[in-house]
């Protein structure tokens, strides 16, 4: 385990080879992040009904993490 | 060696759920005790502020919360994971889209340095123009505007990293490496300073009794939540996509 092994060695010095991300996982990615939108920063700029009980809940999360809150 | 983008986004997103555990115990042990101090101290503003406009304290005005504060640490500790594995994601998308351009010549390495890139832009740079607020600081009436400049602020600073590398790339094409390092450092500086200036001055208005040093310690605590994350998820997925990946690569 401790060794390693010879392409791992020889890897060091190549240039490394792009890897292609599929067009689904971007829109993964941006689904994430409007998802952490709607629970971390979402005060009813977006949506209004139904929200504040989202919002509370995840209150101190919010304030943990530094977001803009009432 | 990872080179599929699927596996290297869940290594990210299990990475961050790692990491936004992490945070959550910071939040049960450390920062909770500032949080529920800042509700306490704003609790007993409003009941101040009641008893002097209605001029009898023993009436009960103080309004039922929606949700628990027992409720709401729960919440905290479900959005500390949240936090984690939905950056994580993220992360790992643009992990495996950038990790050829990172000069690092190992995982482990181009993971620690997307992660610190990622808690520059998206948490110091913030925190120095919008700091964290403790509930019973700001004004309930201009938080959408507060949310539109911190998230504005976020992309831009994200936009401003992003072009610092590609800008640092084409220098060492041009220039010996040291000189390169000294361009792009005057140049992160002066960006940096430049969107800092650029975006809106901060409207929280910090009511005039506030304890200065309870804000001081709820302001560096936020900061140090977000340490936690972008440490623990650079840290997490770099030992994923190395040694650690192994005992996942035996169950697949």
């Amino acid at each position: 385990m401790s060794t390693p092994n010879a392409a791992e060695v020889t890897a060091v010095d190549q240039p490394i080879e792009a890897i292609h991300v599929p067009i689904e996982a971007w829109i993964a990615a941006f689904v994430a992040m409007f998802i952490g939108y709607l629970l971390f920063s979402e005060n009813g700029f977006l949506l209004t009904e139904n929200w504040e009980m989202a919002h509370e809940f995840f209150h101190d999360g919010r304030h943990s993490f530094g977001v803009p809150c009432h | 060696m990872h080179t599929n983008p699927v596996s290297i986004i869940t290594r990210a997103a299990l990475a961050g759920a790692a990491a936004g555990l992490l945070a959550a115990l910071f939040f049960l042990t450390v920062s909770q005790s500032t949080l529920d101090e800042a509700i306490a101290f704003e609790e007993q503003a409003s009941r101040q502020q009641d008893s002097e406009t209605v001029g009898d304290s023993s009436v009960d005005t103080e309004e039922e919360p929606l949700v628990s504060r027992e409720t709401q640490t729960i919440g905290a500790v479900v959005a500390s994971l949240l936090y984690g594995a939905l950056t994580g994601v993220v992360f790992g998308t643009v992990f495996a889209a950038v990790r050829h351009r990172l000069p690092s010549e190992t995982d482990f390495g181009r993971a620690s340095q997307l992660a610190l890139m990622g808690f520059f832009a998206t948490a110091v740079i913030p925190a120095i123009k919008y700091p964290a607020n403790p509930p019973g600081v700001g004004n309930p009436d201009d938080v959408n505007q507060r949310t539109i400049v911190f998230v504005t602020l976020l992309g831009a600073s994200i936009a401003v990293v992003t072009g610092l590398v590609v800008l640092y790339r084409w220098l060492k094409t041009r220039f010996d490496r040291p000189t390169a390092q000294v361009l792009v450092a005057a140049a992160s500086v002066i960006s940096f300073v430049a969107v800092l200036v650029l975006w809106p001055a901060d409207t929280t208005v910090v009511p005039e009794d506030f304890p200065a040093d309870l804000l001081w310690q709820f302001r560096i605590q936020a900061l140090t939540t977000l340490l936690i994350t972008w440490g623990g998820l650079g840290l997490f997925t770099g030992w994923l996509l190395s040694r650690g990946g192994k005992l996942l690569d035996l169950r697949q």
